[in-house]
């Protein structure tokens, strides 16, 4: 075989592979150390969480009179299918003061005259604080005329998802805001739960993020996943996974660790002072998300404060994930895109002393194990298999090897699995069990090196810093069984499109082990 | 090498793999009896908690007479009609658990070495008012576990001692506090009026969460007595954030006493954030004498004390005509 390759190839091949190999095994032990962390971590968590949950009673929370009220955010671009049933559940959500702020972000469709015909809305002449700055007019708002339905319709002219939701925090009243997309479902105990630490700890608590899992398949029923299943697609089925391990095993081992940086910017929870301290969302920047929840980290360690930032583990929201390849590819650039210009925007956080954890753990960690994670993961793509065919690794060396990384990759998602079935155990059939043990193997063959090159390619457009691209986000809509205003479904096949950015396509979480 | 690393890691996932499966099979076992158990018996439960005093008294002996496999089933689900029923059900409900002695062995475990042991004793005791637990649960509030001090503070709040009132606003009384305000609160709430003077008494209290705790609980219990002391607080707390908390109280407790002191919180001269405090308070004050101020707001430069203006005339009642902030909408400025 080694004389089909010519020697320069293979001196070549074997330079970096003498070059690489210690630095590579480094790499990937550290890696596989801190995934073994933050499992053990999360582990800890839900298993303490599950013993005291019987006295956990978060019953109190809507009853206590120091339960700060709270602000639903909702940026809507042409989400005319969902949008009446959307209000109407957050509207519903168990909580004692909440009001709902919805951002028509130019909608181009009938979202709002379904708002205004579905809740009697008139329109009020209520300015708007420039609290947060924005960029996209607001051409008016809107509130019910029985004066007694906490919302508020505000329409601009688009300006994109982030601009939206600064506007939405300036029209917000209450001290807690509270980010969520129109076609997101939340569990009916979403709100009480992810508010729990500020009531439990309001000096120090600043932000709080809750669990997303992927719906596809679920049941729906009136606006509500009443089961969890997986869905039929595998790419669909992986991405339930990845949710999984993002957020059972990975933010809630960095919440632990104190060193959660990236709070989904499709249910996540702020200190209203806090957010417009930092100046709100960046309307500029791809991965808002995160770089939010890292300018709040900056600003509290610049004051030298005592603050904590904490994710809870359920309940939940719902987002339906991509189920096309290219609509997750194009969602994956976009993700890593964004990571490189937050981590690039920050680098005077990285290795700083100052920050704390934040400094000297949280980022360099995404810098060291998720920005340049897929250059390597696509560069020992590329040379294993010509160390093969040149002869500089022996084929049952490289099988083991193989094995070996895929055996562990299998161990961190059954992880995961493990402490869903211990803690929630909302996945009750068995054939989705071993569904997800099926996806734990298959998506190590083709799904992990695909992914690595849509992310190689979001961190080149980042370097080349190429103009932001949005892309089109096409809802396959849920399995409902009701689908008429009560539910919160949205029919098949929605494309979601917005000139400047589509609400429902920038929002979703990042569920690589974080 | 690698191999064995293979083979070690392959053998964690069948493991976990396996103890998921044996996990899922043993719950839903336990599940399925748990069911089985209470369809069995819900004709006993409800007669506990529903039937006339005879029934109810011969469905707890009947219940306390079962056997002790059946009862370690039944146990959570009788704890749990605790906080469903009231009146006479629930006191068979408590005498049932005396009976099977569970409520001596929350009140030993009260002294446990597992923080999970504590804390479910203690909100068991105070889900079941039971005499006697207090002491216990006042000791828990310097608990070294913060849940186990939270469930201590609020089962004393369920038993609505008013001499728990003190002891749970020293709970406050360290930086950071021991227990969270807002369960320290709901617990003052439950002791209600008879806890009055006790909060009468912490509302200059030198740390500013007791004032402010202090100060909520005394709006919402509406104790018209505090009203001075709220004036006070109002006017001249260090802190805005009790000197809000103290606007909102006033608003809640409706004297229009109170009145003077808020509107002189709506000046410019006050912190924003008491400015719309203030406003608000007004609004839900609800004196017709406030009217003139507030319409003289809706004018304001501060756009949130003008809405909120607007939002309390709206309160109030019908809107005169011109209600909502009058200057022009105005474009929000640029990034």
């Amino acid at each position: 075989m080694t004389a089909l390759v010519g020697g320069d190839v293979r001196d070549a091949v074997a330079m970096v592979l003498e070059l690489s190999t210690w630095p590579v095994l480094v790499y990937f032990l550290l890696l596989n150390s801190s995934y073994l962390v933050l499992i053990v971590l999360a582990g800890r968590d839900g298993a303490r969480g599950r013993r005291r949950a019987p006295f956990a009673d978060h019953e109190e929370t809507l009853s206590a009179p120091l339960t700060p009220a709270v602000s639903l955010l909702v940026p809507a671009h042409d989400e005319a299918a969902g949008i009446v049933a959307s209000v109407g559940a957050l509207l519903a959500l168990r909580y004692p003061r909440h009001e709902v702020v919805v951002v028509d972000d130019g909608s181009t469709d009938a979202t709002f005259a379904l708002l205004a015909d579905a809740y009697g809305l008139v329109e009020v002449t209520r300015r708007l604080p420039a609290d947060v700055p924005t960029t996209g007019t607001v051409l008016s708002v809107h509130e019910p005329a029985d004066g007694r339905t906490p919302l508020v319709v505000v329409r601009k002219v688009n300006s994109g998802r982030s601009d939206a939701l600064n506007v939405g925090i300036n029209a917000a009243r209450h001290e807690l805001v509270c980010f969520v997309d129109a076609d997101s479902l939340l569990d009916p105990d979403a709100l009480t739960v992810v508010a729990r630490p500020f009531v439990d700890d309001p000096a120090r608590v600043v932000a709080s993020g809750g669990v997303v899992r992927a719906v596809n398949g679920s049941r729906v029923v009136a606006g509500r996943v009443v089961e969890a299943r997986m869905p039929s697609g595998w790419l669909a089925r992986i991405q339930v996974m990845e949710y999984l391990r993002a957020f059972l095993l990975g933010r809630a081992g960095w919440s632990r660790l104190g060193c959660l940086v990236l709070i989904s910017g499709a249910f996540g929870l702020y200190r209203r002072d806090i957010v417009v301290q930092v100046g709100g969302l960046d309307p500029t920047c791809i991965g808002e998300d995160l770089e939010l929840c890292v300018a709040v980290h900056r600003a509290m360690r610049d004051e030298g404060r005592d603050y904590r930032v904490v994710a809870v583990s359920e309940p939940v929201s719902w987002t339906e994930v991509p189920a096309t390849r290219a609509v997750l590819g194009s969602q994956r650039r976009r993700w890593h895109r964004g990571l490189a210009e937050v981590l690039w925007r920050y680098r005077g956080m990285l290795g700083n002393p100052r920050y704390g954890r934040i400094g000297l753990v949280a980022l360099p960690y995404y810098v060291l194990f998720e920005l340049i994670a897929p250059l390597l993961e696509v560069v020992g793509a590329v040379l294993g298999p010509m160390a093969l065919v040149t002869g500089l690794l022996e084929p049952a060396r490289a099988l083991a090897v193989i094995l070996a990384v895929y055996a562990y990759a299998m161990f961190v998602s059954v992880a995961a699995l493990a402490v869903e079935e211990l803690s929630f155990h909302r996945y009750g059939r068995w054939r989705d069990l071993v569904v997800s043990v099926g996806v734990s193997f298959v998506e190590n063959v083709g799904y992990r090196q695909l992914t690595a090159w849509w992310r190689l390619q979001g961190l080149w457009a980042a370097l080349r810093r190429r103009e932001h691209v949005w892309g089109v986000m096409t809802r396959q809509g849920f399995d409902s069984e009701d689908l008429t205003p009560g539910s919160v479904a949205a029919p098949a096949s929605v494309a979601s499109r917005a000139p400047v950015a589509a609400p429902s396509a920038v929002a979703e979480p990042q569920p690589a082990l974080r | 090498m690698i191999l064995a690393v293979f083979a070690v890691t392959s053998l964690v996932v069948l493991l976990v793999v396996a103890g998921v499966v044996v996990r899922r099979v043993t719950r839903r076992a336990q599940e399925s009896r748990v069911r089985r158990l209470s369809a069995e018996h819900r004709p006993l439960l409800l007669a506990l908690v529903a039937g006339d005093p005879e029934d109810a008294r011969d469905a707890a002996a009947a219940v306390a007479g079962l056997d002790r496999a059946s009862w370690r089933v039944l146990e959570p689900v009788v704890i749990a009609l605790l906080g469903k029923v009231r009146g006479e059900g629930r006191e068979e409900v408590v005498r049932l658990l005396g009976a099977r002695g569970v409520l001596a062995r929350a009140r030993a475990d009260l002294r446990g070495r597992s923080a999970v042991r504590r804390a479910a004793a203690a909100d068991l005791l105070g889900r079941a008012d039971a005499a006697g637990g207090a002491r216990g649960l006042v000791r828990l509030l310097d608990d070294r576990d913060a849940d186990v001090r939270q469930v201590a503070a609020r089962a004393l709040g369920r038993i609505a001692a008013p001499a728990a009132a003190p002891v749970l606003l020293r709970s406050l009384a360290t930086e950071p506090p021991r227990v969270p305000p807002a369960t320290v609160a709901q617990s003052l709430l439950r002791i209600g009026p008879a806890g009055v003077p006790d909060l009468l008494a912490a509302v200059d209290h030198p740390v500013a969460v007791v004032r402010s705790t202090v100060v909520v609980v005394l709006g919402r219990l509406g104790a018209t007595a505090a009203v001075p002391a709220l004036c006070a607080r109002l006017r001249e707390d260090a802190l805005t954030d009790v000197r809000c908390r103290a606007a909102a109280a006033l608003g809640a407790v409706g004297l229009p006493a109170a009145v003077p002191d808020l509107v002189a919180a709506t000046s410019t001269a006050s912190p924003s954030a008491l400015r719309i405090a203030a406003a608000r308070a007004l609004g839900d004050l609800g004196a017709s004498s406030t009217l003139p101020v507030l319409h003289a707001l809706l004018d304001d430069d501060d756009v949130r004390v003008a809405n909120e203006a607007g939002t309390a005339l709206l309160s109030l009642g019908p809107p005169p005509g011109d209600v909502a902030p009058r200057s022009t909408p105005a474009p929000v400025g640029a990034r």
